[in-house]
């Protein structure tokens, strides 16, 4: 079955695309002319400078370095400094992702290579945004996850879509933190979004295993732990599926997790972030800065099942 | 060794460790929260180390020769502790007091660490034998039992602060739990 209407795009936001490129959070990246999801090629990423943020001032992209040595991944342990030294020894080629699930008319297994090849590797600039508070602006590089989704082409059974990180007591010395394989998960309405990618790469240079080699899920308007990482299984699937932290401690974490500066965690504030590798706090952006784009997806913005 | 001199040289070791952890703090890819969080850990640490003298003291009366390190952990511990806000406020927050506010409000592990540090300050004023003498001994004593309120309190901070419950906080209050009960045991 083909793509139901509602699940295309909608006009609204393909106009609200012009206006993020008012927002200039990929104007340096990306020639006007081309459109903001415009593909490049990869040496086309320019030397980033500073991005007009929208009201925050000016946001600089966090240094490769910094964002390749403070990280979490549990499986690799719970500090953010172990990833980085943990982590070296995984495994990332060869590597697929097996894409499934009932709602899939055409599953499939994909090699990393293949996805390479198939599909333009895009440049995008965002805002990243941690539920603990903390904040980077990564340049990320990466195929959209509409493009992904649409090849399995989805039937009216696709109502979620379910993400599955490696699983391998031997190569993660904390695999069994979580007490089974990482779990994440969207509505297959904020899956098709077009600011919801799969990276496999930061500054151009392919992710790092702390990072979440070699593929990972990259959705700007949540926070950081929706970004499912090293992911070995893509579902299409009817149900809600339930994602890891979720399952952890339901009371602090759920489905949804999009940023809101006005729904705090229940043991701190989500009111403002540090900016890892400066100092000081910025207040925090609803929907992380691009409620813009995203806001319409959740009516009712006072539910907070949505924000946390 | 002679007690006071092991004493100096436990300073001294203690001095040394807590300037490498700084350096490798320093150097951290976000040198705010490791600061923040190096100074946090080790002044829970120190400031649980002051609370193990009198039990280990009546296990093996030769420690109790050691007991003016209790001081000086304490102040170890409480001058971490400041450490730890000024971070905060400064590093982290940069003076943002209306940020810091929101963070405060209705955040109870930031409440259980402030109140926490108040608590020492009476005891870190009071922390030397002309204090000790000008109170009394007995007076002395009573206040300097606020640490019973305060560590806990700081160590529920800890704990509170994290994302997930990890091994290192629940290990120190077990720590403080095993104290705590003695105590109660050994109550006159």
């Amino acid at each position: 079955m083909p793509i139901k209407s509602s699940e295309i795009t909608p006009e609204a936001l393909y106009r609200q695309r012009r206006r993020m490129i008012a927002l200039g959070l990929a104007s340096l990246t990306l020639p006007l002319t081309s459109g903001l999801f415009a593909n490049t090629k990869e040496q086309d990423m320019p030397e980033l400078g500073d991005i007009d943020s929208d009201g925050q001032g000016k946001l600089t992209a966090t240094k490769l370095e910094t964002i390749n040595s403070y990280n979490n991944y549990y499986e690799f342990g719970f500090a953010k400094t172990d990833p980085s030294q943990a982590a070296k020894t995984l495994i990332t080629s060869p590597w697929s992702v097996e894409i499934g699930g009932e709602g899939a008319d055409k599953p499939g297994l994909y090699d990393i290579a293949d996805l390479h090849s198939e599909y333009a590797i895009e440049n995008r600039i965002y805002r990243f945004r941690c539920v603990e508070a903390w904040a980077m602006v990564i340049p990320w590089n990466g195929i959209p996850l509409a493009k992904v989704i649409k090849a399995a082409q989805p039937n009216s059974k696709a109502r979620y879509v379910r993400f599955q990180t490696l699983h391998d007591t031997q190569q993660m010395p904390n695999a069994n933190w979580a007490g089974g394989p990482y779990i994440e998960g969207l509505t297959i309405t904020e899956a098709i979004h077009p600011l919801a990618m799969l990276a496999t790469g930061i500054y151009n240079q392919p992710l790092e295993q702390q990072t979440g080699a070699p593929i990972r899920l990259v959705v700007p308007w949540k926070y950081g732990f929706k970004y499912a990482k090293s992911i070995v299984r893509i579902d299409l699937v009817e149900s809600m599926p339930r994602n890891t932290w979720w399952r952890q401690n339901p009371n602090e974490y759920g489905f949804y997790a999009n940023v809101n500066p006005r729904f705090d965690h229940p043991r701190w504030s989500q009111a403002s972030e540090r900016v890892i590798g400066s100092f000081g706090r910025q207040k925090t952006l609803l929907f992380n800065g691009y409620a813009d784009q995203v806001a319409y997806l959740y009516p009712d913005l006072s539910d907070r099942r949505y924000f946390y | 060794m002679r007690p006071k001199r092991l004493i100096l040289a436990i300073n001294l070791v203690i001095l040394l460790l807590l300037l490498g952890q700084m350096l490798a703090a320093i150097q951290a890819s976000d040198m705010a929260s490791e600061l923040r969080d190096t100074s946090g850990r080790w002044a829970s640490y120190l400031l649980l180390a002051t609370m193990l003298f009198t039990p280990l003291g009546y296990y093996r009366p030769v420690l109790r020769r050691y007991l003016p390190l209790r001081r000086h952990l304490g102040l170890w511990g409480f001058a971490l502790a400041m450490m730890h806000l000024l971070i905060w406020v400064t590093l982290e927050f940069g003076f943002a007091w209306a940020l810091m506010w929101q963070e405060m409000d209705g955040n109870l592990f930031i409440w259980l660490g402030l109140v926490a540090l108040l608590l020492l300050v009476p005891l870190a004023l009071t922390s030397n034998t002309r204090a000790m003498r000008k109170l009394g001994y007995r007076n002395w004593q009573a206040w300097h039992s606020l640490t019973y309120v305060a560590v806990p309190l700081a160590l529920g901070h800890y704990l509170l602060a994290q994302k997930v419950v990890t091994a290192e906080p629940v290990l120190l209050l077990v720590v403080l739990v095993m104290v705590l009960v003695w105590r109660y045991r050994h109550a006159h």
